[in-house]
């Protein structure tokens, strides 16, 4: 089942469903989370988190393997494993692709290959120059930063030097859910060019056409701008919940379209963008990681964002009831390059 | 209700700056026409602090997030940026707005429930010259029991025993004297009922006005006060007086005070005093 809004009210109150809307609560089961980029990961184990669960990562020869407990400890602590392993202490499903190391958050039993996500413009082997990716880490809990770049408006003002500010002479918002998916496509005409982008076009206004694909129960997020005349920005970031207070985002750049200094130099402005991003995300995750009355208000560019969270509390109750299972109406590995766009040919 | 010294008039301009108040974070600001405006530092959209973001040309506070505007005078959201312009903001967007008064060079905010009134200037006379703050391990009650038990000692003066201290009491406001050791002067304190706003006038022997003090105290949170502290002497000679200031050399207030020194160190370990609410009870046996 897809639906979607298209929806012209301005402004709307949201709903009291939202009111309940308690992020950081429930870890969402049974899905690949990319938690690592792979040159990072050689002999020497490294950790991360998923949902406070934790994850030595290692490599054993062209193998990469990864366990509840450092591999030193790993012989003495077989039989201390959680349900995440089985029991064993090392997690049996580990993936290698696009760069990263996909590690499966929930019952091993249920461990799919193909339900990696599909993201269109990263070679399967992950080899993108050094500058292309990086870690940018969030003082909050993952849902904030999926519902941040759902209102891609706040880019308009927190990040408006860089990308641009919020006038155009048009801007048109649509979604489409599934049961375990959110895309978002956002439309604008005569923005400004950013400082961002002076060097990829010499045009003072663009149109851009951005998409925002995100998987729900792992946060991770596809992302591709398009701005005519100008770049094609295309942004895997996946935010990786480690706990309600801490977002792992492991992001990697693709920008085709603009000259080589400006691919090159683009995705350096990661960093500065996960600061900004930062300094609101952590004051919010407080006052959302507790119950309140308060109802939040919305204009017509929070649609994404008010269905995210009607999606999220659908997914949720299902799991609370046992249901860990991936309804008909979604595939989370199916080829999404037609749906943001994306000539998969050209890379 | 009670009405808060949450910030000196000096400090506030058309920057926001976010103050806290209990359970109150608000976000005070100047408009237009260099009002002093109080709305709570929480967007109704997202949630995010208001005070991140900047005052517009027009005296309206904007968020930093997503650039929603608000009127600080009514609280009312008037803009919603990315909205064309026959897009109406519904009246129904409000960001809650808090009253201000600025008085005496203190802007004082009304916050809590109930009705609260607003005394009468009780500084009208005084201009101050440094100013700060700091923040204390104590009960903001702790601390106004503290501050009235013996406002001299609670800044460090050497005072003669509390028993020798007179004390007067009305609707709003204490007012308490205590004579220095040595006979060097006298120092008398008005403490504002509610909020505990205390200003403290230090005397010489003849009667001559030498320090001003005020000492502002502000709960934070449970086991925390911010005290904000603005002090102005008359003339160096007098300031540097032994006699008037014998333990504490007046050059080095501002240093101890934003240390929080004096003030932590006049919090003793047993706060054993009579409660704030028996107070006009403990101040009437004081008499």
């Amino acid at each position: 089942m897809t639906s979607s809004v298209q929806d012209s009210s301005v402004v709307r109150v949201a709903s009291d469903e939202s009111r309940q809307w308690l992020p950081g609560r429930f870890a969402l089961k049974d899905t690949w989370l990319p938690v690592a980029h792979t040159p990072h990961i050689s002999a020497r184990a490294i950790r991360r988190e998923v949902h406070c669960q934790p994850y030595y990562l290692w490599r054993d020869g062209a193998q990469i393997r990864a366990a509840e407990f450092h591999p030193d400890e790993l012989m003495h602590n077989r039989d201390k494993g959680s349900e995440f392993t089985a029991g064993t202490g090392e997690y049996s499903a580990v993936v290698e692709r696009y760069g990263y190391a996909w590690v499966w958050y929930g019952n091993p039993a249920n461990a799919d290959i193909e339900l990696i996500p599909d993201v269109p413009y990263l070679p399967r082997d992950g080899k993108l120059p050094r500058n292309m990716w990086g870690t940018v880490v969030f003082d909050c809990t993952y849902e904030l930063t999926c519902e941040n770049l759902l209102d891609m408006t706040h880019s308009d003002f927190l990040h408006s030097k860089l990308i641009g500010d919020s006038f155009s002479e048009d801007d048109q918002v649509s979604v489409e859910t599934t049961s375990e998916t959110i895309h978002m496509v956002r439309e604008t005409r005569g923005r400004k060019v950013g400082l961002a982008q002076r060097w990829a076009t010499k045009s003072k206004f663009q149109d851009m056409r951005s998409h925002t694909f995100i998987h729900l129960r792992s946060g991770v997020t596809i992302l591709h701008g398009q701005f005519t005349p100008g770049m094609s920005v295309r942004l895997f970031h996946p935010d990786v919940p480690v706990s309600p207070y801490r977002t792992l985002n492991n992001y990697t750049f693709n920008p085709k379209d603009a000259d080589f200094l400006t691919r090159n130099i683009f995705p350096l402005m990661a960093p500065i963008i996960g600061a900004q991003d930062n300094s609101m995300l952590s004051r919010q995750n407080p006052r959302y990681l507790q119950p309140s009355d308060r109802i939040d208000f919305s204009s017509r560019f929070d649609k994404a964002g008010l269905m995210y969270r009607r999606s999220m509390k659908a997914l949720i109750e299902r799991q609370k009831n046992g249901d860990f299972s991936y309804l008909s109406d979604c595939d989370p590995g199916a080829d999404i390059a037609k749906l943001i766009n994306v000539d998969r040919e050209r890379g | 209700m009670t009405w808060w010294p949450l910030a000196w008039s000096a400090e506030l301009t058309s920057r926001p700056v976010a103050v806290v108040s209990g359970d109150s974070a608000i976000v005070l600001y100047r408009g237009v026409g260099g009002a002093a405006l109080a709305l709570e530092d929480r967007c109704p959209h997202r949630r995010a602090p208001l005070s991140l973001g900047r005052v517009t040309e027009s005296g309206m506070l904007q968020c930093g997030y997503h650039g929603w505007t608000f009127d600080g005078g009514s609280g009312r959201c008037v803009k919603i940026p990315n909205l064309r312009d026959d897009e109406p903001v519904p009246a129904a967007i409000k960001a809650h707005r808090y009253p201000v008064v600025e008085r005496d060079g203190v802007v004082f905010v009304e916050v809590g429930s109930g009705a609260a009134s607003l005394p009468s200037s009780l500084l009208g006379r005084v201009k101050f010259s440094c100013s700060g703050q700091t923040e204390l391990s104590v009960e903001h009650e702790s601390w106004m029991r503290i501050l009235l038990h013996s406002p001299g000692k609670a800044i460090g003066l050497p005072v003669l025993d509390e028993d020798d201290l007179s004390c007067d009491v009305d609707e709003y406001a204490v007012s308490i004297k205590q004579v220095l050791k040595n006979g060097s002067g006298v120092v008398s304190t008005q403490v504002l009922a509610a909020s505990g706003f205390a200003l403290f006038e230090i005397f010489d022997s003849s009667g001559r006005l030498k320090l001003w003090v005020s000492l502002a105290g502000i709960p934070l949170a449970k086991g925390k006060t911010l005290v904000r502290w603005q002090f102005g002497r008359r003339g160096l000679r007098s300031v540097l007086d032994p006699l008037l200031v014998k333990r504490l050399p007046a050059r080095y207030w501002p240093v101890h005070v934003t240390q929080g020194l004096i003030l932590q160190s006049a919090i003793p370990a047993d706060t054993n005093f009579v409660r704030w609410r028996d107070l006009s009870q403990w101040s009437c046996e004081r008499k």
